[in-house]
């Protein structure tokens, strides 16, 4: 007796915890339920600043999630490169990325804006810029169907050579090839504009056309001269740090959709802290890389002369204006070189 | 030479007849024979104080073999890191990782070292300026092609272990010139390994920065040449660095299985290679769920 009573207190309390579990479960909303899985695809290779930071990122929104929300990374290009990665966003197969000029100009060629030659001085006043336009930014990936994780850059570029450049008419030599994107509009309009010669190849052609001696001039960041293995290629750098190089970290809205506001929130959150520490850290690297140039590769600094900066700068202007209507607004341009006044004259 | 040196070296010779008899030196000297990786990795460890005392005595052979052993222990530590960041205990797996960081960086001194009785260049191989770098390199003869490696293998390993770091990036350059004149003086050397570097060079990044899957295969294929297939480890490779990158998972589970399903004793005197390439194998075996999209596999 003793025994069936138990039984039965038993199964009512089985029952009671189904019924409540069941009930749980329907007034659950269904995305709480799913372990919702982020696909992202990068060039950056496992180990580098990059996934270090996009790690680290990921780890902080699992946590704040509960575990909800997990990343899955495919670094080192395995998804193919830039505009492979968009293709498979646009798709549903990849959900977010690390993006470069290439990525993003298919996105949205309009935040090619940052890569105008001259047109930040120095990280202050490219930070200034970039926070007073976040809503802007967070509105022109949104409308294109992704949203904005964080806006950063790759750091200034500079120009590396064989030749020493000291002014516009050292690059104008017949000695200089300079190597220009296949599809970098901007550079391609400030060399047509300065009568400076290019070589326009992609960059996987970069590294053989160095060997071959078709290019012997380039302009990217020390960090990218050193981890893509073109130092020894060059004997000088350029002081003048002649434009940014733009990135961004962006997940579709179809899968940004698919999360709830909380976890969204979470992402924007650990999106806006770690992207401050990425370009902290890219900063660094760069600066580190300059290091490494000057003592492990003999590379030396050559200071660009004042009046060939002036000259440099009127070209740089001219070719903003250019390209006004092909890439970007003269609201656009004119909303930046507002800013850039307003901390100028701060300064 | 002062007198309390002479004394040392007396000393580190009568250890050395002394150890070479006993159980240690002589177990290491022959571990290549040995399958079973625990007895390796203790051997390894127990013997790398006492390989640093013979290398005072400034013996070339032994600083050499002072070096490999570094990088051999080095390759288990990066092993236990793996094994760490599998198990998500991130903090023991940069305790291993700056340990094996350790292990290459000694690896590396004493494969310097080793170069630097031929060419005071290689006192300072990575700060001497590039020019004067590549021409030390240049004139290495065959009778270095040792120290050669082992130096450009443990500063390899020591920069994929730091990608974060340009002050390391920049010497790959230096790596890569170095397995180049590997190749050039003798490509069977340690069973073709110079390939393995350039299989890692060529596939371990994308082809939009420089990469280039097939190339990897062609040096993995080379291996499989030099050592009539036996030498497991390129399997291991062909699986990592070129079904990998290319996104082919059957092409990498058929590679890695070889490797598991292969016998034991498929490469006679190398057990310890075979044995390490087949847990190398069963580890990245075991990860196909997170370094393929089977879902998109399977849908297709």
């Amino acid at each position: 007796m003793r025994n069936l009573k138990t039984m039965y207190k038993r199964n009512v309390s089985s029952v009671v915890c189904v019924t409540i579990l069941l009930i749980g479960l329907i007034c659950l909303p269904a995305t709480l339920l799913a372990v919702e899985s982020i696909k992202f695809a990068t060039l950056a290779p496992k180990g580098s600043t990059w996934m270090n930071n996009f790690n680290a990122m990921a780890k902080e929104i699992q946590t704040n999630t509960d575990g909800q929300i997990k990343f899955r990374f495919y670094a080192n290009g395995i998804q193919g490169d830039e505009l492979d990665v968009i293709s498979k966003m646009r798709n549903g197969l990849i959900h977010a990325g690390a993006m470069t000029a290439t990525g993003l100009g298919e996105i949205n060629e309009e935040v090619l804006i940052f890569q105008l030659p001259r047109m930040f001085r120095s990280y202050e006043e490219l930070d200034y810029v970039r926070q007073h336009l976040r809503e802007d930014l967070y509105n022109v990936f949104l409308e294109k169907g992704y949203v904005l994780i964080g806006m950063g850059d790759i750091g200034f570029y500079h120009i590396f050579s064989n030749h020493p450049i000291r002014n516009i008419d050292d690059l104008k030599s017949p000695n200089v090839k300079m190597w220009l994107r296949t599809n970098d509009k901007i550079g391609r309009m400030f060399y047509k504009k300065a009568n400076i010669a290019t070589v326009p190849k992609e960059v996987t052609q970069v590294l053989p056309g160095l060997y071959s001696g078709q290019i012997n001039a380039v302009t990217v960041s020390p960090y990218v001269t050193v981890a893509l293995q073109w130092a020894s290629r060059f004997k000088y750098m350029t002081d003048l740090p002649v434009n940014v190089g733009v990135g961004a970290t962006i997940i579709t809205k179809e899968k940004f959709d698919k999360l709830t506001p909380a976890q969204q929130k979470v992402i924007l959150d650990a999106g806006e802290k770690y992207q401050a520490e990425l370009m902290k850290n890219v900063r660094q690297d760069n600066k580190d890389s300059l290091d490494a140039l000057v003592q492990k590769a003999g590379i030396k600094v050559i200071k660009f002369e004042d009046d060939s900066i002036e000259t440099w700068d009127t070209l740089a202007t001219e070719t903003h204006q250019a390209l006004v209507g092909e890439i970007y607004s003269q609201e656009f341009l004119d909303k930046i070189n507002k800013l850039l006044s307003e901390y100028r004259e701060k300064k | 030479m002062t007198f309390n040196n002479y004394y040392t070296r007396i000393v580190y010779i009568l250890l050395l007849t002394l150890l070479l008899s006993g159980c240690g030196l002589s177990k290491l000297s022959s571990i290549q024979k040995e399958g079973d990786l625990q007895v390796v990795e203790t051997t390894l460890e127990k013997n790398l104080k006492t390989l640093e005392g013979l290398a005072k005595l400034g013996n070339k052979s032994l600083i050499v073999k002072t070096s490999r052993a570094f990088s051999s222990y080095g390759g288990f530590l990066e092993d236990k890191m793996e094994e760490a960041e599998i198990a998500g205990d991130f903090e023991t797996a940069d305790e291993m990782r700056s340990k094996a960081i350790e292990h290459y960086v000694r690896s590396e001194m004493y494969a310097f070292k080793a170069l630097a009785k031929s060419n005071k260049t290689f006192k300072k191989a990575r700060t001497v300026d590039p020019e004067t770098f590549a021409k030390a390199v240049q004139k290495i003869k065959k009778k270095d092609v040792e120290p050669l490696f082992w130096a450009a293998y443990s500063v390899g390993r020591g920069i994929s272990l730091q990608k974060d770091d340009p002050m390391q990036v920049i010497d790959l350059e230096r790596v890569e010139l170095m397995m180049k004149r590997v190749l050039e003086l003798d490509e069977n050397f340690y069973f073709g390994s110079a390939h393995l570097f350039y299989a890692v060079y060529y596939g371990d990044r994308s082809p939009a920065i420089g990469g280039n899957p097939e190339k990897a295969k062609e040096h993995i294929e080379r291996v499989d040449e030099i050592n009539e297939g036996k030498f497991l480890m390129s399997k291991f490779y062909l699986a990592k660095y070129y079904a990998y990158p290319l996104q082919d998972v059957a092409l990498f589970k058929k590679a890695l299985q070889e490797v598991i399903d292969a016998p034991s004793d498929i490469f006679p005197g190398e057990n310890a290679a075979t044995s390490l390439a087949k847990a190398r194998s069963e580890r990245l075996l075991l990860q196909v769920d997170t370094l393929f999209d089977l879902e998109e596999e399977e849908i297709e």
